[in-house]
């Protein structure tokens, strides 16, 4: 009886919360679900508890909601790696939160020891024990106040990756966590840090959401109420160092294993690619589940009916009994159990899962098919859709960028079909949080600014040539400045702030500063952004763009000068971009509406002689607007004169 | 024939030495002996172990017959040519290398006098040549076992010194990003441009500059074109680190006409830096490195080595470490005989020759305690005289009943009979008058101080 109590002093234990208290993946699974969605055909959870097993641990503390307790622990008995598990499940209804699940360990007092804590979407292959083990002595010999070591999984290039969108200083010889940024622009350190100490900068670290413990983490959440989340606990310890005496390490992985986390659709995407690739070996395909491996990654089932003309492509997983028609390509892609893809079907880079039926001639690109969906005959879906389970697509449908539900839930949602309800992300103004959930990533990002580095966009990199570095630099920071804002809602005074420190960083005089921001404002969209709008869509988004930023517009432009230089800016950016000069003339009259632009700058601008063609074309078309400016201004002249 | 050659040598020597005022006044900064050597002999030694020919030497003009002799005496095989500057004149070090750019023929490797180090020459130059490299510049990390605590001779400095704080990329070590601590009040912003270009940043304001720096050609013509640069480091280091993260427009004959009126008051660091066709050919063909630095053509590396011992002698804390450790440096210092000249006479009994270098012509007496000690040539060091961790320059005489402790006498400097001397610094010229009385217990800062104003007119 004694010694196992010892024991149970000394068995490590770790804390797995399979309740995600987001909707980055609805609908095609739900915040308290998305744990058991699949990945390469595989529910999430059974990856993380594969992982814990492999790595030595043996006490599993899982947190649900009570709402999926019964659908985890059904899932959980049929995965291999639990079966020498000890899994305990713990429940709560009033967790909202990360924090809260911290908070409700505190209080049910389960733990015991330094644990390690993770989300049930963690993929890959750590060695855990010597991680904790590592902690353990750094709090016995160096430093009493370590509470957590969080582990970063390192990225390759993070200039392709959009994942690695923080900004972290460590200390260089101790892996202290110093300073802490999501934002991805300009950072500004306390030189204090770097006085005391080499410092690493790293952008290249992706959260795994796999962190070590002390027993004095609870406890931490129970007594800082506001923490919410990791980041704000990070935050909260960072900023309140000697309050709260407690400090944080990271461990990065780099080559001694691999994890990532699942957390939205991009990074499904990525650590789909690297289960395929292999990198969380032994968890692959063929080892955990009944695949043949093929050349090119190609991970075949059993009873598979594949027809002949049938062509798999690289990086492909295909379910068992699934059925395929003659001359369907699939690439890129991870198809479900029990799936029957009918004939001349193109599938690339998307997730179906299982029990999908595609009929003949469709095409899925880029898109995610939810449970037991059916897509009838040539349709044609693409660019991030995601599909509800038990959808019914109806024959001859083009998609793009839509989330479709089988039942209309919310009453907000179009209806396509009688089980097809589009959900509309884009102007969901009214979602209960306004996070931005992102969609896959199906093309690659890039934005417009960089174009001026690379030489393959002619026309705008010339642009971008004949101004000197400094006010490039200032247009690309103004530019970022605006986009974070846009996207973050961050106060426009604040932003003139920014533009203006911007401003003085770059040396840039007020005028050329009129016209850099506003050319900014004018070039916010990516350029996949804008090939996908059409003119009405491109106007309205403008407008509400240059509606928010009013304010900032209103900071810049005030004087008959800076009018000026607002209506060069707007004709120079019209130039090199179609879009916007096909409705320039309804982007003028939208700052006279706004009373930005003046009448009388207008007027000048209009008159003023120009010669190139471009410049003419342009006055030709705002003729109309001019003579109607001229109109109004007669007639309150002639107001005018009537009142006197 | 000089085109032959991949690296030129030039060794700045004509630096004033104002953080050693006391040292320098009467005698140049690059002369000071270290371990019985001037301390220029250090960084020549360092060039001609690496297999250099030819070293051009700049010097102060009103000390350039002094230097010239003293370094014809330390016996180096490769020519050495002098190159005099101006000593009225504020010349910085790229003010001296301008002056001499007619000679500069090939990429260019600068040392400053004041270096003393063990590193091998080859490694920092293979970093510049593997990575072509624009500009390579030499780091040592504070060596934390190697730190030895003494009291520093002389007045408590109250000169605080600029920390520069050094970014580089962890990785390839690219240098990224110099500046001054000065420079910011509480916080220090980092750009995008430069954290997007580099994610993996290391930002230190712990390593030791070693003011040695190896560039490309091109760098020394825009120097002739930009006379408004006068130091290396201050002024064309950051330049030219900085110019690095800004985007090369390639299209000149586009901006021409824009540009134009700008040309005149600051030269485009682009045009200057010609890349031959055949480098352009590699660059665009060569599959290594990711695509972000294809495009680049200024590269910035930091050679940052912890291994090796480097110390730049140029202050007195410096200065006196440097003497402290040198013996157990592995620095070629020659042979046994220049440590302890034979053309010394040594009559002492309790001399520890481990410890200690003794130059020609010395005269030490009977009945002397010399340990841990550097001494000069043409010293005179009477009986009864106890000498521990003291440098003695050249012509020093010390009188009888002495007792020295961790002390600096410079050249030519007279301690009078029963003076008892601890942490002191001594100039040159000095005379310390006689009687023990007043410096018995410990030769105090601020009397040494009041010593040195009151003496000094007299001398």
């Amino acid at each position: 009886m004694s010694t196992s109590k010892v024991q149970k002093q000394d068995v490590l234990q770790a804390v797995v919360v399979a309740s995600f208290f987001h909707k980055n993946f609805w609908p095609a699974a739900d915040g308290d679900s998305a744990c058991l969605m699949p990945l390469v055909n595989r529910p999430l959870l059974h990856y993380t508890l594969d992982m814990l097993e492999s790595s030595g641990i043996v006490d599993v503390i899982v947190f649900c909601s009570s709402g999926s307790v019964d659908r985890i622990k059904a899932s959980v008995q049929r995965a291999a790696g639990a079966r020498r598990l000890n899994v305990v499940y713990t429940t709560s209804d009033t967790c909202r939160s990360f924090g809260d699940v911290l908070r409700h360990l505190d209080a049910c007092a389960l733990i015991r020891n330094d644990f390690v804590l993770l989300w049930g979407n963690v993929v890959g292959q750590l060695p855990l024990l010597p991680l904790v083990k590592r902690f353990k002595s750094l709090r016995q010999s160096s430093d009493r106040g370590a509470v957590m070591t969080i582990v970063y999984q390192q990225s390759g290039d993070p200039n392709t990756s959009s994942a690695a969108d923080q900004t972290i200083v460590l200390a260089a010889d101790t892996g202290r966590v110093l300073f802490h940024n999501r934002a991805r622009g300009k950072i500004s350190l306390p030189l204090e840090l770097v006085l005391n100490s080499t410092v690493n900068i790293r952008r290249d670290l992706i959260d795994t959401n796999v962190v070590i413990c002390s027993t004095a983490v609870p406890p931490l959440f129970a007594d800082n109420f506001d923490f919410q989340t990791k980041d704000d606990f990070v935050k909260g310890l960072l900023i309140n160092e000697e309050i709260l005496n407690s400090t944080l390490y990271a461990h990065v992985v780099d080559g001694d294993g691999y994890a990532g986390e699942v957390f939205d659709w991009p990074s499904y995407q990525r650590v789909t690619r690297d289960v395929m690739h292999r990198w969380t070996y032994p968890q692959v395909p063929e080892v955990v589940d009944k695949y043949s491996l093929r050349y090119g990654n190609v991970y075949i089932g059993e009873n598979l009916k594949l027809a002949l003309t049938c062509n798999l492509g690289n990086d492909t997983v295909v379910g068992s009994d699934s059925r395929f028609g003659s001359s369907t390509h699939i690439s890129n892609t991870v198809i479900g159990k029990n799936c029957t893809i009918g004939n001349n079907v193109t599938i690339e880079n998307s997730y179906l899962f299982n029990g999908v039926t595609v009929n003949d001639k469709s095409v899925i690109r880029f898109s995610v098919v939810g449970e037991n969906c059916t897509i009838k005959e040539n349709s044609n879906i693409s660019d991030s859709c995601i599909l509800g389970s038990g959808v019914m697509i109806e024959p001859n449908t083009n998609l793009k960028l839509m989330r479709i539900l089988s039942s209309d839930l919310t009453n907000k949602s179009k209806k396509l079909s009688a089980k097809a309800y589009a959900y509309d992300t884009e102007n969901d103004s009214d979602s209960d949080d306004d996070q931005d959930v992102r969609g896959l990533t199906f093309r690659k990002r890039s934005w417009s600014i960089n174009s001026c580095s690379s030489s393959d966009n002619d026309d705008t990199a010339s642009v971008a040539a004949s101004i000197p570095d400094d006010t490039c630099m200032f247009y690309s920071e103004v530019v970022d400045s605006l986009i974070r804002g846009f996207e973050d809602h961050v106060h426009c005074d604040n932003l003139i702030l920014e533009i203006n420190s911007s401003r003085y960083a770059y040396n840039i005089n007020y005028r050329e500063a009129n016209f850099q921001v506003i050319r900014a404002m004018l070039t916010l969209n990516t350029k996949a952004e804008l090939e996908a709008l059409n003119q009405v869509r491109y106007y309205a988004q403008l407008q509400s763009k240059l509606d928010y930023f009013l304010p900032v517009l209103k900071n810049y432009i005030k004087t008959m000068d800076s009018c000026e230089d607002c209506l060069s800016a707007i004709e120079d950016i019209a130039k090199g971009e179609e879009l916007l000069n096909t409705v320039i003339v309804k982007v003028i009259h939208h700052l006279y509406n706004m009373n930005i632009l003046s009448e009388e700058s207008i007027l000048k601008w209009h008159e003023k002689e120009e010669d190139t063609q471009f410049a003419k074309t342009i006055r030709e078309k705002a003729n109309k607007l001019i003579e109607w400016l001229k109109d109004a201004e007669e007639e309150t002249d002639s107001d005018e004169d009537d009142s006197s | 024939m000089q085109n032959w050659l991949e690296f030129q040598a030039v060794v700045m020597a004509a630096g004033k030495g104002s953080r050693i005022p006391e040292m320098t006044a009467t005698k140049p900064k690059c002369l000071l002996p270290v371990g019985n050597k001037p301390m220029i002999y250090y960084p020549l030694k360092l060039l001609e172990n690496a297999g250099f020919r030819d070293t051009k030497i700049i010097v102060a003009d009103n000390y350039a017959s002094d230097i010239q002799e003293e370094v014809d005496n330390l016996g180096f095989e490769m020519n050495l040519s002098f190159v005099p500057i101006p000593s009225d004149e504020d010349w910085g070090t790229a003010d001296s290398l301008r002056h001499i750019s007619d000679y500069i023929l090939t990429d260019v490797i600068i040392l400053s006098c004041d270096l003393v180090t063990d590193v091998d020459l080859h490694q920092v130059l293979n970093i510049y040549r593997n990575n072509n490299a624009s500009l390579v510049s030499l780091y040592f990390s504070p060596s934390q076992d190697e730190q030895c605590i003494f009291t520093v001779p002389g007045l408590k400095s109250k000169i605080k010194f600029e920390k520069d704080i050094i970014g580089y990329d962890s990785k390839t070590s690219r240098l990224l990003l110099m500046a001054s601590a000065s420079d910011y009040e509480e916080t220090m912003p980092i750009s995008s441009s430069l954290l997007n270009k580099c994610s993996n940043l290391t930002l230190s304001s712990k390593l030791l500059d070693s003011h040695m720096y190896i560039m490309k050609r091109w760098l020394v013509n825009y120097l002739i074109k930009d006379v408004n640069i006068s130091t290396l480091k201050g002024e064309l280091l950051p330049f030219v680190v900085k110019k690095q993260l800004t985007k090369h427009c390639k299209k000149i004959e586009l901006n021409e006409k824009s540009v134009e009126d700008e040309e005149n008051e600051k030269p485009d660091i682009f045009n200057i830096l010609k890349e031959s066709d055949i480098e352009a050919n590699i660059r665009s063909m060569s599959s290594f490195g990711n695509l972000s630095n294809f495009e680049e053509i200024i590269k910035c590396y930091a050679c940052v080595i912890d291994s090796n011992i480097g110390i730049r002698a140029n202050t007195l804390y410096d200065y006196c470490r440097i003497n402290k450790t040198i013996h157990k440096l592995n620095i070629n210092l020659g042979d046994e005989k220049d440590k302890i000249s034979p053309e010394a006479e040594i009559l002492s009994n309790q001399f520890d020759k481990e410890s200690c270098s003794v130059g020609p012509n010395t005269k030490i007496m009977e009945k002397t305690s010399i340990k841990s000690s550097t001494i000069g040539s043409r010293c005179t060091i009477n009986s009864k005289t106890r000498i521990t961790d003291c440098i003695l320059m050249n012509g020093v005489t010390i009188e009888e009943r002495c007792v020295l402790q961790n002390c600096i006498v410079c050249h030519d400097a007279v301690i009078s009979a029963g003076c008892e001397l601890k942490d002191c610094l001594i100039s040159g010229n000095f005379k310390v008058p006689s009687g023990g009385n007043l410096y018995k217990i410990n030769y105090n800062n601020n009397l040494y101080n009041l010593l040195y104003i009151t003496y000094l007119p007299f001398i």
